[in-house]
């Protein structure tokens, strides 16, 4: 069973790497974390913080556009292409099929948010070496007579190939000793710290938006579904203003009796609506990040993350054992 | 011996939803929501045998293939293969299944494909390593294993799906419509396939609407129409009772000869001194032929025409037509 799972995970993964959306979503990344950096250089407040912020940021939101963009279309389409009679006709069962096809998802935003934690940091240390270093900012194009000098572009060019090598192999320390590279004295890391835990915060909120990719792919088309799943996001990630929202309606009334009509409609669906969306506000630490404060992942958030995915795919399971493929 | 697939009453209606896209727009259906794809059949399947499920489109055959692949659910009645309910995972590592216009993961190699198949049939690496050269040269596909299936003909398509539907050394290999879109070398090679299969002593249940096809391999048939069985039945025993005229050739006789052989044919075609008389009965055909040889004349053929699938079906379905317009007719007057 695990080695059939195992299989529709891996072939769901060699799927998404090799469609072309992919790359033009990392791309897209790219860009992002690169104006993040010239943005910062406008800004009058501290010029990491928003580096930081914005590229965390970015990664955020490419992530829950893989999801969406990519996760989706996954299912649907062997659904629509009827790939999937040769697949539910193989000794399976149809949880494995969509078991395996959420994990291998899962494996494709995971694989993807560690690249980009990778460039960012690149992109980070990058950033410290060419503006910190005396170095770089002594060497000039021309010289004193106002002729271009040769040695002066060229070493120019050296020192940033030089730098970008660097930044790229300290980035990859970053993401492979789990963002603790500054144990080594590695010059500038500190400008690191806090993104790889921000990053495996980011694929866990993915883990439970992915497992709704699938829920609603599994049922419904591909728009339906990604309307759907980014609701589910934004109101996953006001989960905990909702709460406040109907208890300060409630105060401001002075109780519960003194709600009009339209506002116990408002209240009620406030409520319900944050009872039954995921608290994504649990993985969302961007502004403790930005402050360079630890960033808390507790047992208690894995658990529940875990828990809230398990119980969506049981409900993606259950739909998709009824169904009828057309 | 049991049968190695058991229909009881297996029925399908399809309900639409009240609100639902249509042709890309939102309607909502209160009346005529239930389609009833398939009326409830009874069939039996013997081990070895190559069974048609034969009809035109829209017959149910496709429906009832999907049933027992476990692709749609049934409405009333159930199935076993082997002995085994549909949902027995341990079934469906005994079987192979081609759908129709059958589509793959497109980014896949050939050998990649057949690999990723492999696994979902559980198959070790040791044996995926062995069978899938194997199948690729039984299918044609040698030279096209290292290709994307994203560069495949159609015909190549169905060879790979004939490739996945037998890997597991299947004993039962259900096909649905294998040979549509193949020309007609794709499906003499899909005819000789299948013929093998049964040679290895598999069982082979395959729908079709191309009765030729079917009328070559099949050793029973069913025909399904609206999604009612019409006739279940060995080929022999359908056919074989119904000769339908009865073609003498012949040439080198007198005139006399050729006027009285002419007026008593049914129909009949006059060549330059060679002559095709058609009879209904065989006594007037047998008379014809024995005044040819008295009169010394060349006796070319004498073929006892027999119905083809293909008559008969068209006959069959034509009859129900005609019931139903009668139904219909009556239904109308009282």
């Amino acid at each position: 069973m695990a080695g059939k799972i195992a299989a529709i995970a891996l072939n769901t993964f060699k799927e998404a790497v090799r469609n072309r959306v992919l790359y033009v979503l990392l791309f897209f990344s790219v860009v992002i974390m690169l104006g993040a950096w010239v943005a910062s250089t406008l800004s009058i407040d501290d010029e990491t913080k928003i580096v930081r912020d914005l590229g965390a940021g970015a990664i955020n939101f490419i992530a829950l556009l893989i999801a969406v963009f990519v996760g989706i279309g996954l299912v649907y389409n062997d659904l629509d292409k009827k790939t999937i009679y040769t697949i539910i006709s193989k000794p399976i069962s149809r949880w494995h099929f969509l078991v395996g096809k959420y994990l291998g998802l899962l494996l494709t935003i995971a694989v993807n948010v560690l690249f980009m934690t990778w460039i960012f940091c690149a992109v980070l240390y990058l950033r410290g070496y060419l503006a910190g270093d005396v170095m770089y900012e002594a060497l000039y194009f021309v010289d004193d007579e106002g002729y271009l000098n040769y040695r002066g572009v060229f070493a120019h060019l050296f020192y940033l190939v030089w730098s970008a090598v660097k930044a790229l192999v300290f980035g990859l320390l970053h993401v492979v000793m789990f963002g603790m590279e500054g144990v080594l004295g590695i010059p500038g890391a500190a400008a690191t710290q806090g993104l790889f835990m921000t990053s495996v915060l980011t694929i866990l909120e993915m883990a439970i938006i992915t497992a709704f990719a699938v829920l609603f792919s599994s049922f419904s088309s591909p728009t339906l579904s990604a309307f759907m799943t980014v609701i589910v996001f934004i109101i996953g990630r006001l989960n905990q203003e909702l709460y406040l929202f109907a208890d300060t309606m409630v105060q401001r009334a002075g109780g519960m009796e003194a709600l009009g009509g339209g506002q116990v409609v408002a209240y009620y669906f406030s409520v319900v609506a944050a009872h039954l969306s995921p608290n994504l506000a649990v993985f969302n630490q961007r502004r403790e990040l930005a402050e360079f404060q630890d960033i808390q992942l507790g047992v208690m958030d894995i658990s529940y993350g875990i828990a809230y995915t398990a119980m969506i795919l049981t409900i993606a399971a259950i739909v998709f054992n009824r169904r009828n493929f057309k | 011996m049991a049968p190695v697939i058991e229909i009881n009453g297996l029925s399908k209606v399809y309900v639409r939803d009240v609100i639902g896209f249509e042709n890309g727009r939102l309607r909502v259906r209160l009346k005529d929501r239930r389609t009833v794809a398939l009326k409830p059949l009874d069939l039996t399947v013997e081990e070895g045998e190559i069974f048609g499920l034969l009809g035109p489109n829209g017959a149910g055959k496709t429906t009832a293939i999907k049933i027992l692949m476990g692709l749609h659910f049934p409405t009333s009645g159930d199935a076993r293969i082997m002995g085994r309910p549909l949902e027995d995972n341990s079934v469906k590592a005994k079987i192979g299944f081609l759908p129709e216009n059958p589509f793959f993961y497109d980014y896949l190699k050939g050998e990649e494909f057949l690999d990723y198949y492999g696994q979902l049939y559980g198959m070790d690496k040791a044996s995926r390593r062995r069978r899938i050269p194997e199948l690729l040269e039984t299918v044609g596909l040698s030279h096209a294993a290292q290709l994307p299936l994203r560069g495949y003909s159609k015909g190549m398509l169905q060879r790979a799906g004939l490739a996945q539907a037998l890997l597991n050394d299947p004993k039962v290999v259900f096909l649905d419509e294998p040979q549509s879109g193949l020309d007609p070398f794709g499906r003499k090679e899909v005819r000789d396939l299948i013929l093998s299969l049964r040679e290895q002593g598999k069982t082979v249940f395959f729908s079709s609407h191309i009765l030729q096809d079917a009328e070559m391999i099949c050793d029973r048939v069913a025909i399904l129409h609206q999604g009612e069985r019409i006739a279940v039945g060995a080929l022999s025993e359908m056919l074989s009772a119904k000769v339908k005229e009865y073609e003498v050739g012949f040439s080198d006789v007198p005139k006399e000869i050729v006027e009285k052989t002419k007026k008593g044919a049914a129909r009949f075609v006059e060549r330059p001194n060679e002559y095709l008389a058609v009879f209904d009965k065989e006594d007037e055909a047998r008379a014809a032929v024995r005044a040819i040889l008295d009169a010394n004349g060349m006796l070319e053929s004498f073929i006892a025409r027999k119905e083809t699938l293909e008559e008969y079906f068209i006959r069959e379905i034509e009859g129900k037509r005609e019931a139903e317009r009668a139904a219909l007719a009556n239904g109308g007057k009282s």
